[in-house]
């Protein structure tokens, strides 16, 4: 009883340290977003107080009306939106296909050409910027969002290999089964194996619209009309100032933040899936 | 048969009539063509975009055959958006981008020469800033016309001196009067702790080129060539080191750290006496500490009245080739963006530091003993040499050195000694691999 006790008692405390050590780790990494929500609500004089202020006496609610008035919001809200939907959609279905392609089905140079599809994802943005600028000027796209819409729609390395994983672990029978009933490649990979996937597209879609809604480097180079731009321009105007309006910038960041942090919340369980998805193994 | 002739007829006739209308039409609106410029500028929001748009829109009013596309980008964002823009050939017809870099993409043929366009409209050329022209030379022609810059003074904190027992209307002139200075500003609390230092010594406050100015040095003699560790550079270097350890380096972290956590520099929460700054800084004063009671200085010297110096960068407008029209187009915008009456309207609307000389004769700015110093030191400040083989060479080479010394791992004597054999072997590699 005693052993069993002490047992008890020290997976207990075990427990408990590992609780500590979790909550303290989410502390460090709750911080800054406590501290923009902190800077949001102060005036000028309490960000720069010697005297850290973390609860401002007199919380500042109008710092977020002026900040939303820097800059188009609504505007700039409707065009990121357009283009989170467009690269979501874009995202999934090439990426699916894609995916389905590697994974289920055999043609010459399968495993070749999904070894380059690897190696292109160690080619860094900065390296491929100015000929893929080059490309989309002869094409005639600039100042267009063909440019922020269309490569979304030719698949992507990352979300190729995470379906990829996924499709393999989807049991190579029912296919079989299906096949013999007369069902087409494309009627299987739409009926049967999509519909399965319905976790790792979720992780696919997440991933897609957090990178598209924080993308500045694309908008910023493919667009020149101003009311073209999206929310990530807009908060960077703030940036651009001698004084910079640090309550402003706080305010206008909190705002933009607040989409991807409801999907995180709503979604979250996948996108721990989506990290585990690229180790499986069939 | 003869029914369809006729009306075959008619059609052709129709088709001609058409055809001849338009014709017209398009040869009466090519009478009024209105010319398409692009215009990329730095002002995305607030107040300078506001002037800008009221300044574009009065300029479009009086010349009613040019219409500017303009764009505001940011600080950060130009050069992202510039460059593959300038490589690709989509560069706008008149942009304002970095004057330290004119230069380097008129080098690289990137820009347009504006000499023809300067001699035909008779500009003159003098109302710049002598050193903001340099920076706009290349190889003899101009390549952009000088636009805003600015320059870096001494704020020093009045109320500081008063409790110190110093003269609040006689800032140091020499650096010999900073150390005596900043040893009665600095204090620390019961416990020993700092609680105010006299003097910032961030880096890029006491940068390596300024300081060096100011002890009477150069970094490149008249034919081009770096003299990187002359004994007015050593001097400088070891009068920093001084100042470093009269200021106290634990002292001035621990405050720079507190203060820095809260995005604003140690002197604007008071917790720094002196400190050398941008003109531009005047405007985070006004914000973050309305009633701090500061004044402006010229930068120090080693005796105070020689080698009067500072340090600036700032924006050019720069040019680049489409046709004739559009070139003429953005030359006449350029001209105007330039003028005494617009460059005023920037400085006092949004205390721009414009580099038409001119525009500091207005008496409202006259009248100003911040904007006065200012004006002054203008006439001191200096940019940086352009050198085509290494164009980094203030931040790849001088300023390693320059810290290593600071941080004691090497010697002063050999921080330079290095910086001055790195840059000669800089030299010779770009020669080298260009086959020079």
């Amino acid at each position: 009883m005693n052993r069993h006790m002490a047992r008890r008692i020290q997976r207990g405390l075990g427990r408990g340290l590992i609780f500590l050590i979790l909550v303290a780790g989410a502390f460090v990494f709750l911080f800054p977003f406590l501290w923009m929500l902190s800077t949001s609500l102060k005036t000028p004089q309490e960000i720069v107080a010697t005297q850290t202020v973390w609860i401002p006496a007199h919380p500042q609610w109008k710092n977020y009306a002026k900040a939303l008035g820097y800059f188009p919001f609504v505007r700039y809200l409707m065009n990121t939106l357009f283009l989170v939907s467009m690269n979501v959609v874009g995202t999934l279905f090439s990426s699916a296909l894609v995916g389905y392609s590697f994974a289920r089905l055999r043609w010459p140079g399968r495993e070749i050409w999904f070894k380059v599809l690897l190696a292109t994802m160690m080619l860094p943005s900065t390296v491929t910027m100015v000929p893929q600028f080059i490309l989309f000027k002869k094409f005639g796209w600039l100042n267009t969002y063909l440019p922020l819409i269309v490569p979304a729609f030719t698949g992507g390395a990352t979300n190729i290999f995470m379906l990829r994983q996924f499709f393999r672990t989807i049991p190579v029978s029912l296919s079989e089964c299906a096949r013999l009933d007369g069902c087409s490649e494309f009627r299987i990979f739409w009926q049967i194996v999509l519909p399965l996937c319905m976790p790792a597209l979720a992780t696919v879609a997440i991933f897609s619209f957090m990178f598209t809604w924080n993308d500045f480097m694309g908008p910023l180079l493919y667009i020149n009309d101003k009311m073209a731009y999206t929310l990530s321009y807009g908060l960077r105007t703030f940036q651009l100032q001698s004084d910079s309006k640090w309550h402003l910038t706080m305010a206008a960041s909190v705002v933009v933040a607040i989409p991807s942090l409801v999907l995180f919340f709503c979604c979250q369980k996948y996108f721990i899936e989506g990290i585990a998805l690229t180790g499986l193994k069939e | 048969m003869n029914n369809l002739g006729k009306q075959l007829k008619r059609i052709v006739s129709l088709c001609l009539a058409v055809a001849m209308l338009l014709t017209l039409c398009s040869v009466a609106l090519a009478d009024d063509e209105v010319v398409e410029i692009d215009f990329w500028h730095h002002y995305p929001s607030g107040t300078g975009a506001e002037i800008m748009t009221e300044v574009l829109n009065d300029f479009m009013a009086t010349h009613p055959n040019i219409k500017v596309n303009e764009l505001g980008l940011g600080l950060g964002e130009q050069g992202e958006k510039l460059v593959p823009a300038l490589v690709a050939g989509t560069a706008p017809d008149i942009m304002v981008y970095d004057l330290a870099t004119v230069q380097e993409r008129a080098m690289k043929g990137q820009t347009m020469c504006l000499d023809d366009y300067v001699a035909a409209s008779g500009m003159d050329t003098s109302v710049f800033f002598p050193a903001t022209l340099d920076c706009c030379t290349y190889d003899g022609k101009l390549y952009g016309l000088p636009y805003m810059t600015d320059t870096r003074v001494l704020f020093y904190n009045k109320d500081h001196f008063r409790a110190a027992g110093l003269d609040p209307e006689n800032p140091p002139k020499t650096w010999d009067e900073v150390l005596e200075y900043t040893k009665k500003l600095n204090l620390t609390d019961e416990n020993g702790e700092p609680t105010q230092v006299g003097f910032s010594t961030v880096w890029w406050e006491i940068a390596p080129w300024t300081m060096g100015w100011t002890f009477g040095a150069d970094y490149w003699d008249a034919d081009g060539n770096p003299t990187l560790d002359t004994p007015e550079m050593l001097e400088a270097l070891n009068y920093v080191k001084e100042l470093t350890a009269v200021v106290g380096e634990d002292a001035f972290q621990k405050l720079y750290d507190a203060s820095m956590a809260t995005g604003v520099s140690p002197f604007t929460n008071g917790t720094v006496s002196m400190c050398i700054q941008f003109n531009g800084y005047c405007s985070t004063l006004k914000t973050y500490a309305p009633d701090l009671d500061y004044g402006v200085a010229l930068i120090p010297t080693k005796d105070g009245v020689n080698n009067k110096s500072s340090w600036g960068a700032g924006y050019g407008l720069e040019f680049t080739y489409k046709n004739d029209a559009r070139t003429q187009a953005a030359f006449e915008l350029g001209q105007y963006l330039v003028s005494t009456e617009v460059a005023t309207k920037f400085l006092l609307g949004n205390s721009e530091y414009v580099c038409n000389m001119e525009v500091y004769e207005n008496p409202q700015i006259q009248s100003d003993p911040i904007w006065q110093v200012l004006a002054e030191s203008g006439k001191y400040t200096r940019m940086h040499h352009f050198c085509p083989e290494l164009p980094t060479w203030p931040n790849t080479i001088l300023l390693p050195e320059w810290q290593a010394a600071l941080l004691g791992t090497k010697t002063p004597e050999e921080a330079l000694a290095d910086a001055q054999t790195n840059m000669l072997q800089e030299i010779e590699n770009y020669h080298l691999i260009n086959g020079d």
